[in-house]
């Protein structure tokens, strides 16, 4: 299998910084093919290629003014067949639209074993916004079919201007995760997972309030009126811990529904959800959720992951999740704000005494701190945690309860 | 009568603001007419109120390149009543359709249009957006390239300027804590010989410092490799040996060409060069006065001629 990773971004963004950092600290010893837009700012001759073994192709770009020329698909598959590499990083032209090549990456892909990985945007966090003023189409192009964004120059910025360039960047791409830790702190392995939306935050704390935050009881000893005559024999081996129970059916239960539960995925709620992420809105969950019937066994089935982008929480990822029998929602953000210690704590104390947010169930983030470190914290009802921690790509936090008031919990943490 | 319009092209961060701010100071500049700007980029540096309001200008924004229409700068100068209009022309429009509408008022005439450069990001701008500076330096008359550094090579940026319109003047601004530096063109062969060897590649840089300095040349003799263009209707005896160059893009290719008379090679061999044919070319330079270059230009006088083969790229670069 081929991994393509894009790599777009304006001139002078950083791309090239990028990509060497990728390549010595991700991508070692693997075999990588470099393609190139036929101007791009790594010096073809660079020694630090050819040490690493990397292979650097060129590719015909044209100007702005003659399109993304047609022969990029043979060109790509001439690649494969000649290095058969593991993952190509494309370069393209700083002033090209990403939608083009990677429509292009697209058409050549069927019928070969390469895989579009990723699709990334670089923009210099000090011009983003002159650049979407100014340059239009082709700039926001880049910035709108974005899988992740990675801002570059952010260790001097000034903290309004960051925060103020993420809400345009989200403006237009609600749903890219947004780097905006400087590089140097973070990891090259770090940044590919995020630029692969590996990412699982969100997931795994859900899956961890569901197996310890909440039980639920169900009694079945009395026998439940779904009138199957199986036995209710609950396998959560698999580790589902969601507290429900699935009917496990095999031997045909014939109340005529499939409950054939999947659990590959490890969303953790245990049910089979029809993931449907064809436009790699990566947030990690699905969005397709059909239990409407009910199986008639007297329990309740349905879950509703509703996902709600409606009322837009800045950070584009809007999570909130509905258990019908018992309503929790999950609520999730991303900001670059650095936070002092005295008021994250103080925060923190207010949340996990107060119940004016909500039935605060379980509470988690990662915060860049204004002293320049990285603050984790855990909190449960009456309880939380402050540690010391390594750099994430941005700041995160994730609440998960019932009637969670995101607006007041917003205001609370000072991100409006 | 019609309002005098400055042209403002350059790039976003090139430096127009500055430089336009910079002028309205300027004492030749500074006489109390009402001035109208029209900035259709929005880039770091802003307009001081202060000083707009001191050098009695009134500032106007246009954001999207539908909007810079005929009717748009008409509305505006209803609105205003200026005396003359500076436009900040955003640097990813086309500079062709802008002139138009400002002619299309039938009230404006663009005096002078100057294109700023910043020569930290010229290279890479160039070589990524090509059609953009070259539009740009077609339609200008002075060329400001700020923010330059004693080590760059300023004479071959000069020359990319050029290429695609050899009447455009560059003028050089060293970037902060630098002393001005004279740009001299650093040619690829010795101007003091008497005989000059011309790379294939070369020929560009020979070309544009011939036409510009003929009376550098006068007297020398030059062996190059050319391609011939004999159009039918030319004078027998006469040939315009040169070579295709690419400004932009491959939709963009000129030929430059120099005068070669041919009185002192043999009629056969006169006979045998045809329209198109590679040759090798030995010919004396005199800067002469001649009709096609309008004034005084070099003029060759082949003494030697051989078919040669097409060089390995037959077009040329700047």
């Amino acid at each position: 299998m081929t991994k393509i990773d894009i790599i777009s971004g304006f001139l002078g963004a950083g791309k090239t910084t990028l990509i060497k950092k990728l390549l010595s600290e991700a991508f070692q010893g693997e075999k990588v093919v470099l393609i190139e837009n036929e101007f791009g700012e790594i010096g073809i001759d660079g020694g630090f290629l050819k040490d690493a073994g990397i292979e650097i192709t060129e590719m015909n770009s044209g100007c702005i003014c003659c399109s993304l020329v047609g022969d990029f698909g043979t060109a790509l598959k001439e690649v494969i067949d000649q290095y058969h590499p593991e993952r190509i990083i494309i370069e393209p032209s700083g002033v090209g639209k990403l939608s083009d090549v990677i429509k292009a990456v697209q058409n050549v892909q069927d019928g070969t074993d390469m895989v579009l990985n990723s699709f990334t945007t670089v923009a210099d966090a000090n011009k983003c916004k002159m650049y979407m003023k100014n340059f239009g189409e082709f700039y926001n192009n880049q910035v709108e079919n974005a899988g992740t964004i990675i801002l570059s120059r952010t260790a001097d910025i000034k903290e309004e201007k960051l925060e103020k360039a993420v809400a345009l960047l989200r403006e237009k791409n609600p749903d890219a995760a947004i780097i905006t830790t400087p590089w140097e702190e973070l990891d090259g392995k770090q940044i590919v997972k995020t630029m692969e939306r590996k990412d699982s935050f969100m997931q795994d704390l859900l899956k961890e309030v569901e197996e310890h935050g909440h039980a639920h009881h169900h009694d079945h000893e009395e026998g439940c009126s779904c009138g199957c005559g199986h036995d209710h024999h609950h396998d959560h081996e698999e580790g589902c811990g969601c507290g429900h129970d699935h009917h496990d059916h095999e031997e045909g239960c014939g109340c005529g529904h499939d409950h054939h539960h999947d659990h590959e995925e490890g969303c953790g709620c245990g049910h089979d959800h029809h993931h449907d992420h064809e436009e790699g809105c990566g947030c990690g969950h699905d969005h397709h959720h059909d239990h409407e019937e009910s199986c008639g066994c007297g329990h309740d089935h349905h879950h509703d992951h509703h996902h709600n982008h409606e009322e837009g929480c800045d950070c584009g990822h809007d999570h909130h999740h509905h258990h019908a029998d018992e309503v929790f929602t999950s609520w999730g953000t991303e900001t670059p704000k650095k936070f002092e210690r005295k008021e994250l704590e103080e925060i923190l104390n207010t949340l996990s005494a107060d119940d004016s947010y909500g039935m605060i169930l379980r509470a988690k983030g990662m915060l860049p701190a204004t002293d320049g470190g990285w603050i984790y914290f855990d909190l449960v009802p009456g309880e939380y945690e402050m540690r010391e921690g390594s750099p994430d790509y941005t700041g995160r936090l994730c609440v998960i309860g019932s009637k969670i008031k995101t607006e007041e919990i917003e205001k609370l943490f000072h991100l409006h | 009568m019609e309002i005098p319009v400055y042209l403002f092209l350059g790039f976003l961060e090139s430096g127009k603001t500055t430089f336009i701010q910079d002028t309205l100071q300027e004492e030749y500049f500074a006489d109390g007419q009402k001035t109208l700007i029209i900035s259709c980029e929005e880039g770091e540096e802003e307009y001081e109120d202060e000083l707009l309001k001191e050098a009695n200008c009134v500032l106007e924004m246009i954001e999207d390149e539908e909007d810079f229409t005929a009717d748009t700068l008409k509305m505006l100068l209803k609105q205003h009543t200026p005396e003359r209009v500076m436009i900040e022309y955003n640097g990813m429009w086309n500079v062709a359709d802008g002139i138009d509408a400002i002619q299309d008022t039938n009230m404006l005439e663009v005096y002078q249009t100057i294109a700023m450069i910043d020569a930290t990001t010229f290279q890479v701008y160039m070589n990524n957006m090509r059609s953009l500076g070259v539009e740009m330096f077609k339609y200008s008359e002075m060329a400001i390239m700020n923010r330059c550094t004693p080590e760059m090579d300023l004479g071959s940026f000069r020359r990319m300027i050029r290429s695609g319109n050899r009447q455009l003047q560059v003028m050089f601004e060293m970037a902060e804590g630098y002393e001005d530096v004279s740009v001299e063109e650093s040619l690829p062969y010795d101007i003091e010989s008497n005989y000059i060897e011309l790379e294939d590649d070369d020929f560009g840089i020979w070309f544009m410092d011939a036409m510009d300095h003929p009376e550098r040349y006068d007297g020398k003799e030059i062996h190059m490799k050319t391609i011939v263009c004999k159009p039918p209707e030319f004078p027998k005896g006469m040939i315009i040996p040169g070579r295709f160059a690419m400004t932009c893009c491959a939709d963009d290719i000129q030929f430059l060409g120099v005068i070669c008379k041919m009185e002192h090679v043999k009629s056969s061999t006169m006979k045998a060069v045809k329209n198109r044919d590679w040759i090798m070319l030995t010919a004396k330079i005199a800067c002469e006065y001649s009709e096609e270059y309008e004034g005084k230009g070099p003029v060759l006088y082949a003494t030697r001629m051989e078919r040669a083969e097409k060089p390995e790229d037959d077009l040329i670069y700047f």
